[in-house]
C-alpha cells in the first residue's frame, strides 16, 4: 500500500516535486523565460519606439507650431495649421484628389488582380511564366517605370502620340491636360500594383478547400455559381487584407506624381503625400505639413477601422 | 532549446549594442588623414576631378574630362592658400533635389561647408543658414547682375562662378527657306512675330518660335525678360508684394500667346528641356528659340547654321533680361571651416578662376575683366551675351518670402493657361494674383 492518495482514476497522486534548485532562487524558470522573451523583442520594441512612436508624437506636436524645420525656433500657433487646411481650397482639394485617384487605383487594381489571379490559378501550361510577367512591374522601381511612362507620353516622339498619328488621329497634349495626366497616374500605379495584389488573391485561391467545389458541382452549381457561392466567400479574409493594404498603398501615392507630373497640370494630381513633401521641403512649412500628416493618418485609420468592422465582421 | 534561445537573445543584444556604439570606418591614406576636410557640393560644370581624371577605361566624355580639368585647377588655387586642407566634393544634383538635400543636412547638423546652387541663396540667407561673404575689392570686379542673385538685405551671401542671360537664337537655314534675310534677325516684337509666322508657314512640323509652355521653372525663366521689357514682373522691387496682375504682364502674355501659336502644338509641354530642344531647335525644326549661352556649344554640336541676336524689344518697351544658369557658391553657417570655406568661395569670383571657366566651358564668365577683355575681344555669339549683361537692372527670379513652391505652382498654372488656352488673360492674371497673395499672407 502506498502512502499516496487514491485518485479518481484509481492511480495514486503525489504533490508535485519542486524543480531542482528552484526554492529560494531568484532566477526561476518563469523569470528566465520572461527575460529571454524581453531580450528577443526588446531591440525591435526599442527600434519601433525610436523610429515610429517618437516621430509620430513629434509630428503631432509639430502640427501646432509654425517652423521652417531647419532654422529658427518653432512658434506655437495652436490650431492655426489645421485652420489653414480647412480654409484653403488648395489644401482641401488635395484630400479630394487623393480620394479619387487612390480610390480609382484601389478599385482598378483589386478588380484586375482578382481576374488575373483567377486565370493564373487555372492549370495551364507555362503559368509560372505568366505569373512572373504579371508580377514583374511590382519589382521594378517607380523611378524606372515613371521614366518609361515619360517617354511614352512625350508630346512629339512618344509612343502614344506616334500610335495616334499612325491611326490618323491628332496628337494629344498629354502633359497639359488635367484629365489625361490623372488618368495616366492611375493607369501607371494600377499596372505597377496589380502584381502584388494578384499574389495575395492567388494565395487565397490556392487555400480554398477543393472539396467545396466538388460539393458544389454535385449540387449542380455551374462555374458562375461556384465563383459566387464558393470562391468569393472563401476569399473574404484575403480580400479584407487586400483592400486595407491596397487602400493604404493607393492613398499614399507619391512617386509617380513626383516623377511624372509634380502635382500638375493645374494642381490636378497634387495628392496628400506629395503636398506634405512640398510643404515640408519646398515651402519650409513643417507645421502645416505635420498637420496634414496628422489629418491624413486619422483618415487612413478611420478607413481601416471601418473596413475591419464592417467588412471584417461579415468575414467572421 | 531555452539555452539556444538565451544564447540567441544575448547575441542580438550584443550586436545591437556594438552596432549602436560603432563608428563608421573610413579607409584613407595617411596623408589625407592628416589634413582637414572641406566638404563642398558641386554641380556641372564643376565635377569631382578624382572621378574623371583617373578613369583608366578612357571612356570619359570629353566634356566631363574638360570640366574635371577646370575643377582641378580651381582646387589647386585653393590648396595654394590652404595646403592643410583637402576638398571632398559631393554631387547632390541640382534644383529641388539639391535644395532638399541641403536642408535635410542642415536639420541633421551634418551640412557641408560649401554649397552650390542657383536660386535659393536669398531664401537661405533670410533663414540664417549662410554666412555673408566679404569680397573687398573683388566686389567691383564681378558683374553686378550675376552678384545680385546671391544677395540678401544688402549683403553678399553667394559668389557666382559662371552666369547667363537669355538671347534670341535663330536658324539661318530656315530663314533662307522662308525668304528672310539670315543677317537680319528681328529687333522688335512685331518683326519677330511676323518672321515666326513665315517660318511656321513652311510646314512639315516646323515651328516659328519654339516657346517653352509647361509647368516648369524653365518656362517662367523664359517669360521674365518679356514681362520686364514692358514694366511687368513677378514681384515688387523689394520682393514683398506679388505683381502678377499688371498691365505689363498682360501685354507680355498677349504677345507670347500669339508667338506660341507659331509653334507645333505640344512641342514643349514636357518639362524635360532636352526633349523639346531635340524635337524642335536641334532638329532644324524651329526658326527661333530663347536660350542662354550654354546653347552655343549645343547648337554647334548639332551643326546648326545659327545666329544669336539680342532679345527683340516691345513697342514702347526697353531691353530687359533675367539672370539664368548662374551657378554660385556659398558658405554654411554651421561650417567648422568657415575661413577656409570663405577663401574657396571667393576664388570663384577672381579673374583667374573666371578665365579658367570661360576657357574650359565657353560659358559666360562673371568677372568683368574677363567679360570686357577676353569675351568681347573674341567676338562671336558669346559676345552678344556679354553685351546683354551690361543692361542695367538685370536680376534673377524672385525669392518669394513665404510658400515659394505654392506660389510658383500658381504661376506655372498661369503660364500654361495663358499661353496654351484661349481663356481671357486678364482673368487668369487676376485669379493668379489673388491666389498668390493668399499664399503670401499665410
Amino acid at each position: 500500500m502506498s502512502n499516496g492518495v487514491i485518485g479518481q482514476t484509481g492511480q495514486p497522486t503525489f504533490p508535485a516535486a519542486p524543480l531542482v534548485g528552484q526554492q529560494g532562487r531568484f532566477w526561476t524558470r518563469a523569470r528566465r523565460e520572461g527575460l529571454t522573451g524581453w531580450l528577443l523583442v526588446g531591440p525591435v520594441m526599442v527600434y519601433y519606439a525610436v523610429m515610429g512612436l517618437i516621430p509620430m508624437g513629434a509630428v503631432v506636436v509639430l502640427s501646432f507650431v509654425r517652423w521652417t524645420g531647419f532654422s529658427g525656433s518653432p512658434e506655437w500657433v495652436w490650431l492655426h495649421n489645421y485652420k489653414l487646411l480647412w480654409d484653403f481650397p488648395l489644401y482641401r482639394d488635395v484630400f479630394v484628389h487623393t480620394l479619387y485617384i487612390g480610390g480609382s487605383i484601389l478599385l482598378a487594381s483589386l478588380a484586375i488582380s482578382f481576374f488575373i489571379a483567377l486565370l493564373l490559378n487555372a492549370r495551364i501550361r507555362g503559368r509560372g511564366i505568366y505569373r512572373t510577367i504579371w508580377y514583374l512591374p511590382a519589382v521594378v522601381s517607380f523611378a524606372i517605370t515613371s521614366q518609361m511612362w515619360n517617354a511614352f507620353l512625350d508630346p512629339t516622339n512618344g509612343l502614344f502620340n506616334t500610335i495616334l498619328r499612325w491611326a490618323g488621329q491628332p496628337a494629344i497634349n498629354w502633359q497639359l491636360s488635367a484629365f489625361w495626366m490623372t488618368f495616366w497616374i492611375i493607369v501607371l500605379s494600377t499596372w505597377k500594383g496589380v502584381g502584388g495584389t494578384m499574389i495575395i488573391f492567388l494565395a487565397g485561391l490556392q487555400g480554398i478547400d477543393p472539396t467545396l467545389y466538388e460539393a458544389g458541382k454535385i449540387d449542380g452549381a455551374n462555374r458562375l455559381a461556384l465563383l459566387r457561392y464558393v470562391t468569393l466567400p472563401s476569399l473574404r479574409p484575403v480580400t479584407v487584407f487586400a483592400v486595407i493594404s491596397g487602400m493604404l498603398g493607393a492613398m499614399q501615392i507619391f512617386e509617380p506624381v513626383q516623377l511624372l507630373t509634380r502635382g500638375g497640370p493645374f494642381d490636378s494630381t497634387t495628392v496628400v503625400v506629395y503636398s506634405i513633401y512640398k510643404n515640408a521641403f519646398l515651402n519650409s512649412s513643417f507645421g502645416l505639413a505635420s498637420a496634414m500628416s496628422v489629418v491624413f493618418a486619422l483618415l487612413c485609420l478611420a478607413f481601416t477601422v471601418f473596413q475591419l468592422t464592417v467588412v471584417g465582421r461579415r468575414t467572421d | 532549446m531555452s539555452r539556444v534561445l538565451r544564447i540567441l537573445a544575448s547575441l542580438v543584444v550584443l550586436v545591437s549594442v556594438l552596432a549602436g556604439s560603432a563608428r563608421p570606418f573610413h579607409a584613407s591614406t595617411a596623408a589625407a588623414a592628416a589634413k582637414k576636410v572641406l566638404v563642398m557640393t558641386l554641380a556641372n560644370p564643376y565635377v569631382d576631378p578624382a572621378i574623371y581624371l583617373n578613369d583608366k577605361t578612357k571612356k570619359t566624355d570629353p566634356a566631363d574630362y574638360s570640366n574635371a580639368q577646370l575643377t582641378k585647377r580651381i582646387f589647386a588655387m585653393f590648396y595654394k592658400m590652404h595646403p592643410d586642407y583637402v576638398i571632398k566634393p559631393v554631387n547632390w544634383g541640382w534644383s529641388d533635389a539639391l535644395r532638399q538635400k541641403i536642408l535635410l543636412n542642415v536639420a541633421a547638423g551634418t551640412g557641408p561647408d560649401v554649397i552650390t546652387g542657383e536660386d535659393f541663396f536669398p531664401e537661405f540667407a533670410r533663414d540664417g543658414i549662410l554666412v555673408p561673404v566679404e569680397l573687398g575689392p573683388l566686389q567691383k570686379e564681378i558683374a553686378p547682375a550675376t552678384l545680385s542673385v546671391g544677395m540678401y538685405d544688402g549683403k553678399t551671401y553667394a559668389v557666382p562662378a559662371e552666369s547667363g542671360i537669355f538671347e534670341l537664337f535663330y536658324n539661318k537655314t530656315l530663314f533662307k527657306q522662308a525668304g528672310l534675310d539670315p543677317n537680319k534677325p528681328p529687333a522688335t516684337w512685331d518683326q519677330w512675330l511676323a518672321d515666326s509666322k513665315k517660318i511656321a508657314a513652311l510646314g512639315h512640323g516646323i515651328s516659328g518660335t519654339a516657346t517653352e509652355v509647361n509647368t516648369g521653372l524653365g518656362a517662367s525663366f523664359r517669360l521674365a525678360p518679356f514681362m520686364r521689357q514692358v514694366g511687368g514682373d513677378f514681384t515688387s522691387k523689394d520682393g514683398m508684394k506679388i505683381t502678377f496682375n499688371s498691365p505689363g504682364n498682360l501685354k507680355a502674355f498677349t504677345f507670347l500667346r500669339q508667338l506660341t501659336a507659331t509653334q507645333v502644338p505640344g512641342l514643349s509641354s514636357a518639362t524635360d528641356e532636352g526633349k523639346w530642344f531635340a524635337a524642335g531647335w536641334w532638329a532644324n525644326k524651329a526658326g527661333f528659340v530663347v536660350d542662354g549661352p550654354w546653347e552655343i556649344a549645343s547648337s554647334q554640336q548639332f551643326k546648326l547654321n545659327f545666329g544669336v541676336a539680342p532679345l527683340p524689344v516691345a513697342p514702347g518697351g526697353h531691353p530687359a533680361n533675367v539672370v539664368v544658369g548662374n551657378q554660385m557658391f556659398a558658405v554654411m553657417k554651421a561650417s567648422k571651416n568657415q575661413q577656409a570655406a570663405l577663401d574657396l568661395v571667393r576664388i570663384f569670383g577672381t579673374e583667374a578662376a573666371s578665365r579658367l571657366n570661360y576657357k574650359y566651358t565657353g560659358r559666360l564668365p562673371i568677372n568683368l575683366n574677363v567679360l570686357n577683355n577676353d569675351v568681347m575681344k573674341a567676338g562671336g555669339p558669346i559676345s552678344v551675351f556679354a553685351e546683354g549683361l551690361k543692361v542695367p537692372g538685370i536680376t534673377g527670379l524672385p525669392a518669394y518670402p513665404a510658400n515659394p513652391a505654392n506660389i510658383w505652382d500658381i504661376f506655372y498654372n498661369l503660364q500654361v493657361a495663358a499661353l496654351a488656352t484661349n481663356q481671357p488673360i486678364a482673368n487668369l492674371l487676376a485669379t493668379a494674383q489673388s491666389n498668390a497673395e493668399a499664399q503670401l499672407a499665410q
